[in-house]
């Protein structure tokens, strides 16, 4: 019945009443959300806690909520803003890494100097399952302002605009922190490869 | 997505680890949530007596300014009465005679003399209003009090003189008299010695110490700036004038540097430069 419904038609829907719209939207983008806090947090415990918060935000906001964006600009968007809470309350530099725009500060060739993790070998990096979960870590080493655009951008499907409207920087900054993310998660697989 | 930042080996390579999803518990929660908000659930539930928490404060606020209203206005009537207060005993004092009748009963005279000052804003006690409580006080006090009693108008004058000299600028105001002090000026004989009125600024110095001369100093100002100064500048003039026309060539000297102090900026007829 919801199938073919956009985000925004489903959360209007569920404005008005409907439980099942809601629910529609709900497994739309259950797994996106969790993995996009799951990967900023390095901790399914906080992730867990950040997601519920979230949601409880979006239910709350049911009674206003008018189409101003997309859905899922609006829904990173709120992740965003809880994202910076926690890192304010549990890491100061990936909350300072949001407040720099410029990212030329990291040098790209940082991506060479990545951690390795201690236990790999290059027989078993051959699977492809292994060089995803080293992508994995790679992406929880990037800086979070870089991190997060690389997320929004993955699991969000999200443009440069939608990003950026959603992080609250301008579509440069977007940009920059995309390209810069890239470069490195480039550089470090071509290391394992 | 512009720009064509996506790697898509990357993003293949990403896909393939995009298995995690969040507890099923955690679903559960959240879709409760979800349908409890529907059910109309309030957010935020108020307790019954919170509901009448903005209707209190609302009356409160109105009794609190209206008691405050009544108050203010309360004093202003009660500063209002009290103001007209000496100038209707200064009608009833009768000039000098009065003073030497009103020691028998000099509690009853202080009394509300008293009350009335209570009442009375800082702005009621001005000097205006302290002579005739000067008068009153002085009434009280016994004759024996009062050794001052014969001094002269001239020895008023000699004081005066004497304070102007030290920097005091007793005739620093071009003083019209206070309408006490002019009113018992008027009252007293022009040519006698204006003992009683000066009977009221010597008695409470007498009687307090030498102190008291100071707090009592700006009445005296008036009162000796009273005698000294007349009525207008052309009036004083002429007064150093049949000074000067009776031989009193010091008095009328003290009088014209007197005048100039008071007038710094008049300009003197050709006959008194």
């Amino acid at each position: 019945m919801h199938e073919g419904m956009t985000d925004e038609a489903l959360m209007l829907a569920y404005r008005d009443g409907d439980a099942a719209a809601f629910e529609a939207l709900y497994r739309r983008w259950r797994g996106k959300l969790y993995r996009t806090l799951l990967r900023q947090c390095g901790s399914a415990a906080h992730a867990e806690e950040l997601y519920q918060d979230i949601w409880l935000k979006v239910v709350n906001a049911r009674k206003g909520y008018e189409v101003a964006a997309k859905f899922s600009t609006w829904l990173f968007r709120i992740a965003h803003n809880r994202l910076i809470d926690h890192y304010r309350s549990h890491s100061r530099e990936a909350a300072a890494s949001f407040e720099r725009v410029d990212d030329d500060d990291c040098p790209i060739d940082e991506a060479a100097a990545l951690p390795a993790p201690a236990t790999h070998q290059p027989e078993r990096l051959l699977e492809r399952k292994a060089l995803a979960e080293e992508l994995v870590k790679h992406i929880e080493a990037l800086p979070a302002a870089q991190r997060e655009t690389f997320l929004l951008s993955e699991e969000g499907d999200m443009t440069l605009e939608e990003i950026a409207a959603a992080t609250g920087v301008n579509r440069e900054t977007a940009k920059s922190r995309l390209r810069y993310a890239v470069r490195k998660l480039r550089a470090g697989l071509k290391e394992l490869r | 997505m512009s720009d064509n930042l996506r790697d898509d080996d990357l993003t293949r390579l990403y896909r393939e680890t995009a298995d995690a999803v969040p507890p099923a518990a955690l679903d559960r929660i959240i879709l409760e949530a979800a349908r409890a908000g529907l059910a109309g659930k309030p957010e935020r539930r108020r307790a019954g007596w919170q509901h009448w928490t903005a209707p209190v404060a609302a009356f409160a606020t109105i009794v609190l300014t209206v008691t405050l209203t009544l108050l203010v206005q309360q004093e202003h009537e009660q500063i209002e009465q009290a103001l007209p207060a000496p100038a209707q005993e200064k009608a009833a004092t009768p000039p000098l005679p009065s003073t030497l009748s009103i020691p028998a009963q000099p509690a009853a005279v202080a009394g509300p003399r008293r009350a009335d000052s209570a009442i009375a804003p800082p702005a009621a006690r001005a000097p205006e209003a302290a002579v005739p409580e000067q008068k009153l006080k002085e009434a009280a006090a016994p004759a024996e009090l009062r050794p001052f009693a014969a001094e002269s108008k001239e020895a008023v004058k000699a004081e005066a003189r004497q304070r102007s000299e030290a920097g005091v600028g007793v005739l620093s105001a071009p003083a019209a008299p206070p309408p006490a002090a002019e009113a018992e000026l008027r009252a007293a004989p022009a040519a006698k010695p204006a003992a009683a009125p000066f009977r009221y600024q010597a008695a409470p110095a007498a009687a307090d110490g030498v102190d008291n001369r100071a707090k009592t100093a700006p009445l005296r100002k008036q009162v000796s700036g009273a005698l000294e100064a007349p009525h207008s500048p052309e009036a004083w003039l002429d007064e150093i004038r049949q000074l000067r026309k009776q031989g009193r060539e010091k008095e009328a000297q003290d009088a014209l540097e007197a005048f100039r102090r008071a007038y710094p900026d008049y300009r003197l007829p050709e006959d008194l430069r």
